[in-house]
């Protein structure tokens, strides 16, 4: 497989260091020619905006293949070197060969919206250059340092296939994912500055417009930590989803039982990759929410009430699409193991959960009317449909459609199994970890509880809700204890799903200020519900007995489609995601300092982003088609051998 | 090969759901707002049509209640307001009338309308571009006498972009311009445009009020003087102009006029 990749990576190799070259010269030129006879250049025929827009969101894609696919190698080798199973090792490596060709293809694009911004818009980053001068000298390093480390990585592998030498590779591979999160950060410091010039409260600009902060305040603006955050864990999801891709495409044209076998497992290890990165990526986007409100109202009621509210419309579409798809891709898995119709009477009832958090989570909170019409209904709500968009009833929707998406997984996980285990036959380590997790969980359901008596003493009722979910955790575990763990584990997550409720309802009798806090509590009342049952049921379904096999390669070809489903609706979301990050600029290269003046200066309409979303998504996906049938061209033996571990059938328990 | 193009197809066809049903929601575009170039004096005509950039823009929203050239949906038409001005109030030149009724709009109402027209003009657009908008209400049916100068420009957008001054409620309630519309004993404000604020904190919570001055047209008041409040009547720039801390202080301020 290296043997016949390595020619083609040298040459990638070299195109990658001509591309650095033609980055840094353009850097260089630019730079020094300053601000230039003019603020900017038009490109033909699509125009400016439309080019650095196709540019940078194929770019962004394809950093963020380059950062969430390392993600999904790393943890599935730790697996397969934790487990001794061979076949993650060998997925591992399967996908960062692929890695290594994106990795040039990501460099193109990088080195093309370089070229496009300091060419098309000068002065923008004439301002944006002086005020990052440093970080733009560092950046070209750290991509010749990931770059390294990914060759490193890949061609070490067979050397280190060792006990001990796996480590260092493990190292390596761990290496390769923090520089490159580091370069993301250095990227996103810049994309974020243009949004939030501001660090702590302070303006970074004086009256004259001149820059007066550090580079670190630069750096560490309002919306800086959330972005990075938001992108981390977003990233493992779209890792998840585009190995469900490929997975789904060979399984497809697999010619034999044992390749379609591997690839079924491949696509659900990659599904469930992209549910875990998918189930905190709500609450990362509230954070970002909250810091662009903190920064500045308008732009918050912009992105929320102006003319973007459409936006988050199509948005809930998407999403649901995910959720959806998630749970339908579990429910079709589920017939492949023995065991799992037990659990199908469930299914109407998820379903019926998640369309009713859909429809909320769609519900627009004022539709756009007419003068005429707005006078007529009072204002810009809905009389009835109103209150269902607001932020209470949606919040409560998402955190509802997270619990229901992690029954489906945990009825998927059940399926195979008999009777669980007793809690107390794993001994007193099980009992030791399920106390700490039980600690952890008490102090994050407390903090809120603090924070609302210390903000309001004379208002016990929401601590006093706090408090009663803290003894329904302690319940939970005292239960599981006693060896009735499914009994504890409905207890947990009832009483998750009851706080939610509750703060859904309580949250249209309190202000906005307070009410923005209970999207917190609902959260890590999620959060705490899916860590202590997923520990519990670990334990439970620990040697437990199979009561039948999982049919590995008998998935119908339509859970192939929910997977090829599943990655274009990531990608096609993450377009629109970028479309809003700099539409709440509105008419500001970098808000309310420098100012678009270009025949580009207003912001587009939602279909015309759409259009041109559409246009990135059908690139990235050509090329990344592209990328795996080089990846099957490199392949020399046929998967069954390279998975010796990947019989037809296995047990429940794998 | 024919399922990698069935796939391709699946691809091609999501997407273009994707992007269908993107293009058949409401479309909303985000205007940049009309750019003031000038340089050097401006005066006549060029003035007029920077008055005339002005008078089309959302924040100004003359057309909200206006009509040029047909009746408004609830103010005059201005179609040849530059002939008339000079003749509406004894003693007023076209431009002093026409200044006055930006600035200070119920001082002169005319018959058969009430006066809800903002008093905060001043503040939100600033001295450059009412001075533009007299050039251009001038221009319909009069003679354009006003002329602007870069520098006035310049001062007009600064006092612009350094928002409201004030850090006490009073200050910022004065300062943004609400004693114009609204009644507030507190603060002896007396405005008969916008709803009456004594009691306001007694039937709205705080983030009602909040929503009220951010998205003044989201929920629409039923007491004004007049009748029930208009959309488009209250300017929608209090997010732009007040900083978070003046917009806090100013709803907590409100919040606590309980008393009837």
């Amino acid at each position: 497989m290296r043997a016949s990749l390595s020619p083609s990576l040298r040459s990638f190799a070299l195109a990658f260091s001509l591309l650095l070259l033609l980055l840094t010269i353009t850097y260089s030129t630019a730079y020094a020619q300053g601000e230039g006879p003019s603020p900017y250049r038009e490109f033909p025929v699509i125009g400016s905006r439309v080019a650095v827009w196709i540019a940078a969101q194929v770019h962004l894609m394809f950093a963020a293949f380059m950062l969430g696919v390392p993600m999904f190698a790393l943890v599935v080798e730790f697996v397969g070197y934790r487990t001794g199973q061979k076949r993650y090792d060998e997925l591992a490596r399967e996908f960062t060969k692929l890695v290594l060709v994106a990795a040039s293809i990501t460099a193109a694009f990088g080195a093309l919206l370089t070229f496009l911004l300091f060419t098309l818009y000068p002065a923008y980053m004439a301002v944006l250059t002086g005020v990052f001068q440093p970080t733009f000298a560092i950046y070209p390093l750290f991509i010749l340092f990931e770059v390294s480390l990914l060759y490193l990585y890949w061609y070490t592998w067979d050397r280190l296939d060792t006990a001990k030498g796996k480590r260092w590779h493990l190292l390596i591979g761990l290496a390769l994912n923090i520089t490159g999160t580091l370069m993301m950060f250095i990227a996103n410091a810049w994309l974020t500055f243009s949004i939030t010039p501001e660090s702590g409260g302070e303006a970074l600009f004086d009256a004259a417009g001149s820059y007066t902060g550090t580079i670190w305040q630069a750096m560490n603006n309002a919306t800086w930590w959330p972005i990075n955050i938001h992108r981390v864990i977003a990233n493992v999801a779209f890792g998840g989803a585009i190995v469900g891709l490929y997975a789904a495409i060979r399984f497809l044209n697999a010619s034999s039982e044992e390749e379609r076998a591997h690839y079924d497992w491949m696509g659900y290890v990659g599904s469930f990759i992209a549910v875990i990165g998918l189930i905190p990526l709500p609450f990362a986007g509230y954070w970002l929410g909250r810091e662009i409100y903190g920064f500045s109202q308008q732009m918050g009621v912009t992105m929320m009430g102006g003319f973007l509210s459409w936006l988050w419309i199509l948005q809930a579409m998407l999403i649901a699409v995910l959720f959806l798809s998630i749970n339908y891709y579990l429910w079709i898995g589920m017939g492949r193991i023995e065991g799992g119709e037990r659990y199908s009477r469930h299914i109407k009832w998820l379903l019926l959960v998640l369309t009713l958090g859909v429809l909320v989570w769609a519900t627009p909170h004022n539709p756009v009317v007419t003068a005429e019409e707005q006078t007529r209904i009072g204002g810009a709500f809905h009389p009835l449909l109103g209150v269902l968009g607001v932020m209470s009833a949606k919040n409560t929707a998402v955190n509802l459609m997270i619990l229901t998406t992690f029954l489906s997984f945990l009825f998927y996980r059940r399926a195979g199994k008999g009777n669980p285990v007793q809690f107390r036959e794993h001994g007193n380590s099980a009992v030791a970890v399920l106390v700490i997790v039980l600690i952890i969980s008490i102090v994050l359901a407390l903090s809120p509880a603090s924070y609302i008596l210390r903000r309001d003493g004379s208002n016990l009722l929401p601590a006093v809700i706090q408090m009663l979910h803290v003894l329904a955790l302690i319940g939970g575990v005292g239960l599981t204890l006693a060896d009735r763990g499914k009994a504890g584990q409905w207890i947990i997550l009832g009483a998750a799903a009851s706080l939610v409720i509750f703060f859904g309802i309580y949250g249209y009798f309190v202000e906005a200020t307070v009410r923005i806090g209970f999207s917190v509590y609902q959260v890590l009342a999620v959060l705490t519900a899916l860590i202590m049952s997923t520990t519990i049921d670990v334990y439970l379904f620990q040697g437990a007995p199979n009561i039948g096999t999982i049919k590995w390669g008998s998935m119908p070809a339509r859970a192939q489609y929910v997977l090829i489903l599943l990655a274009v609706t990531f990608t096609w979301l993450m377009g629109l995601m970028g479309y809003a990050r700099n539409a709440i600029r509105q008419h500001w290269h970098i808000y309310e300092v420098l100012q678009d003046m270009s025949v580009d200066a207003f912001s587009p309409t939602l279909g015309f982003a759409a259009r041109v979303i559409s246009v990135c998504v059908l690139v990235f996906l050509g090329l990344i088609g592209f990328i795996f049938w080089l990846g099957h061209l490199g392949e020399k033996k046929p998967v069954a051998s390279a998975a010796p571990l990947t019989p037809r059938t296995l047990p429940a328990s794998d | 090969m024919t399922n990698s193009l069935k796939v391709a197809g699946f691809i091609v066809l999501t997407v273009i759901l994707f992007a269908g049903f993107a293009s058949f929601i409401p479309q909303l575009e985000s205007p940049a707002p009309e750019a003031l170039e000038i340089t050097g004096e401006l005066a006549g005509g060029e003035l007029a049509a920077v008055g005339e950039q002005v008078f089309n823009s959302a924040g100004a929203g003359c057309l909200a209640c206006h009509g040029l050239g047909k009746v408004g949906l609830r103010a005059p038409d201005l179609a040849g307001i530059g002939g008339a001005a000079g003749e509406r109030v004894a003693g007023s030149s076209a431009e002093e009338y026409l200044r006055e009724s930006l600035v200070d709009p119920c001082a002169f109402v005319l018959s058969g309308y009430d006066c809800i027209m903002p008093q905060t003009l001043e503040q939100t657009l600033g001295i450059a571009k009412i001075t533009a908008l007299i050039a251009f209400l001038q221009s319909q049916g009069g003679e354009i006498t006003v002329t602007l100068s870069a520098e006035v420009l310049e001062a007009g957008e600064a006092e612009a972009r350094a928002g409201i001054a004030g850090t006490t409620p009073d200050d910022i309630f004065a300062n943004a311009g609400c004693v114009a519309c609204h009644t507030l004993s507190a603060v002896g404000a007396t405005g008969q445009v916008g709803p009456d604020l004594n009691a306001v904190g007694g039937r709205l919570s705080a983030d009602e009020i909040r929503q009220s001055i951010l998205q003044p047209d989201e929920v629409l008041a039923e007491n004004c003087p007049t009748g029930p409040c208009l959309p488009g009547l209250m300017p929608k720039v209090f997010g732009d102009q007040l900083s978070a801390a003046q917009l806090e202080l100013l709803v907590a301020f409100l919040s606590s006029q309980v008393a009837p």
